[in-house]
């Protein structure tokens, strides 16, 4: 027991059970949430309207200088200029599409003898080879496919502007619901419009790239699984650099620890 | 057709929709909400008798640090039974658990015979033998804390509750990728989910293990039905239905060991999804037109009853967008970028949306591991398959009218924390 001349004792610090904490809201977190979303708009529109043009152009450029993809198509999506690659598609026969939807069926026996299949990568193959033996079999009784080279490509370069545009909206909703700081805030919406971006013009070359060598029964793969499915992930890797560093400041500073 | 396609499509969008409000409005609740506390502040100087339950079918890599937890709980031993129910066990438990009986005489051990066999089954037949009027129940795999049974049992303080349920907290989580996504999972699932359901005075689950009900109210219910694979979510069904509460207690955590392996994982999932469709197709339409409930807990009941179709639909909506693509329709501007979206929300994770997992852990203060939030995405097909395998298994129970297996998920007998 120190005594009133002795030792003070050493500061003590209560932390709340884990059970019941909630956090402290500051003044401005309401404010910044109602103007994120049109400030952040505004960016990834600004950001597609000044680069998505001379990306794409730039993109196309170099697939025309060193790979068979030499086509391209323009675009006005949503007034944002773009020049989108076009693959040349192989002819489709129908043997080929029977040797794609025999391989794929195959393939699929093969996995259901596989003793570990029910896991996720064994899992995601299979969803992939199941889509692919259904646009074989649909080019083989329809003798094509709905979408030729530039309609598909149109059609992934528009996805991916959306989803550039739909970024903000995610930033919005997921950081409304922690205390993210000004500079946490902003951090989020520039890497998640950034990622996705640069992202998405990369997808666009090696789609291209892809259709002109394995053509149409891809297309439906490419477009169902490696499309806005994987820009999702991309925003939630964005999102979670951002949460790790409030959760480290919070860490640092309890007393934004509410107590009941 | 393309109508019918892009209709079907539009309302899987839309119940998709509806989840991720759900799941935002019940994160918003938990960070920045008032919290509903438990009873935890409860004291009563003579705690009533208790009996803890702790069903077993093989579980000899787990038994002891189940037992030992529970014989190291401060609750008084004078008020303390534990039955230990050994459901035909082939390995060592039997001889683990008439050890432990042997040492310590508050443990009972209930060896059970004949031709059924099942959680439910063994609960109904150790309930005949018990006395006190509240019953915990525990899975083998669980190490409670030494104050958790009175914790639990605080929460009976109040008449109109009929039933009580803890946090699971996975005490093997580094062991890996797995067990990490597996207990980020748990996090946003309990911290989130089922405190702010109980904040909203909504419908949080029984979740038949680290919990406990009243005894007479199970009788007045019926028991078990001893056929059920998710005898806890058929209970939580018939109590709402009956006008009783379920508290939940976020405080009270438990520690358990989550499947290591992904193919015991799955037969867990597959298991718990069709148990689960199986109490939908029997009480979905009692819980949304019980009298007892209000509008709010009947739309919360509907929500949480279908839960579990919710992949299949999901899987349903993919297909549709696959045809629409292979027929040149696919709504490229608005609809299935809203699709993928959605279900990206709601498919990461077991239901629970990303955030609502993220929020979670930076409630409990975890820092690095919110580097894995990404790698949920690796659970999307995994979860949507298992679960839509298990929705096909109800289907074929209720078609054929047959009886569910218990596939049992495999233990691998980790130390519990000291």
């Amino acid at each position: 027991m120190p005594t009133p001349e002795g030792p003070r004792p050493a500061r003590v610090t209560i932390r709340p059970h884990r059970s019941y904490r909630t956090l402290r809201v500051s003044r401005v977190t309401w404010p910044a949430n109602a103007v994120s979303l049109p400030l952040g708009m505004l960016l990834a529109y600004a950001v597609l309207l000044l680069l998505w043009p001379r990306a794409t152009a730039w993109i196309t450029h170099v697939l025309a200088q060193n790979t068979p993809v030499t086509q391209s198509v323009s675009d006005n999506f949503l007034r944002i200029a773009s020049t989108v690659p076009v693959p040349t598609l192989p002819s489709l026969s129908v043997v080929s599409a029977l040797d794609v939807a025999g391989l794929g069926a195959a393939a699929l026996v093969v996995a259901a003898l596989y003793k570990q299949k029910n896991a996720p990568l064994p899992l995601w193959i299979i969803g992939n080879i199941i889509v692919l033996i259904a646009t074989a079999l649909w080019a083989f009784l329809q003798g094509r496919v709905a979408y030729d080279g530039p309609t598909y490509m149109l059609l992934l370069e528009r996805t991916s502007v959306i989803m550039i545009l739909c970024a903000p909206i995610f930033a919005v909703v997921v950081s409304a619901l922690l205390p993210f700081s000004t500079l946490e805030r902003t951090a989020m919406f520039t890497m998640l419009i950034a990622i996705d971006f640069v992202m998405s013009i990369l997808r666009l070359a090696v789609f291209a790239l892809l259709l002109t060598h394995a053509g149409v029964v891809i297309e439906a793969v490419l477009y169902l699984f490696f499309g806005p499915l994987i820009d999702v992930v991309y925003f939630i890797t964005a999102y979670s650099l951002c949460v790790v560093s409030l959760s480290r400041r919070i860490a640092r500073t309890e007393s934004v620890w509410e107590w009941l | 057709m393309v109508v019918a396609l892009n209709a079907w499509l539009t309302l899987v969008v839309l119940l998709m929709s509806i989840y991720t409000v759900r799941h935002w409005i019940f994160t918003f609740s938990r960070v920045y909400g008032k919290q509903r506390m438990s009873f935890s502040d409860a004291y009563e100087e003579h705690p009533p008798s208790v009996t803890v339950l702790v069903p077993m079918h093989n579980e000899a890599l787990v038994a002891q640090a189940c037992l030992d937890a529970l014989l190291a709980s401060e609750y008084p031993k004078d008020c303390l039974d534990v039955i230990a129910i050994d459901d035909q066990s082939t390995d060592a438990t039997n001889e683990i658990l008439l050890a432990y009986a042997e040492r310590h005489p508050h443990v009972k051990v209930l060896t059970m015979h004949g031709p059924e066999r099942g959680k439910a089954n063994a609960l109904n037949v150790a309930l005949e033998s018990v006395e006190s009027e509240f019953v915990l129940v525990f899975d083998a795999d669980y190490t409670p804390g030494r104050g958790l049974v009175r914790t639990l049992i605080n929460a009976f303080v109040d008449p109109e509750i009929g039933a009580v349920m803890g946090r699971v907290v996975p005490r093997n989580t580094n062991r890996s990728m797995l067990t990490r996504l597996l207990s980020m999972e748990r996090a946003g699932g309990y911290q989130v989910d089922q405190q702010a359901r109980y904040n909203f005075n909504l419908l949080p689950q029984y979740g038949g293990t680290v919990g406990g009900f009243r005894r007479r109210m199970l009788a007045e219910l019926g028991g078990f039905d001893q056929h059920a694979l998710a005898e806890d979510t058929e209970l939580t069904a018939k109590i709402f239905q009956h006008g009783w509460k379920i508290v939940y207690d976020n405080r009270a955590e438990c520690y358990e060991e989550v499947p290591e392996t992904w193919e015991s994982r799955f037969k867990q999932l597959r298991r718990w999804s069709r148990g689960h469709n199986r109490v939908l197709w029997s009480h979905l339409w009692g819980l949304v037109t019980a009298p007892v409930l209000t509008l709010p807990q009947r739309i919360d009941a509907g929500l949480l009853m279908l839960c579990y179709a919710v992949p299949p639909i999901l899987l349903s909506g993919w297909a549709a967008a696959l045809v629409l693509f292979l027929l040149g329709r696919l709504p490229y501007a608005g609809g299935v970028t809203l699709a993928f979206c959605v279900v990206l929300y709601n498919a990461f994770g077991n239901f629970a949306p990303v955030y609502q997992v993220a929020t979670a852990e930076v409630l409990d203060g975890s820092t690095t591991r919110l580097f894995l939030l990404p790698y949920l995405f690796y659970m999307f097909p995994f979860n949507s398959w298992a679960i839509t395998t298990g929705f096909i298994d109800a289907v074929g129970d209720i078609a054929k009218s047959r009886r569910g297996r218990w596939d049992k998920t495999a233990r691998v007998g980790n130390a519990p924390p000291t």
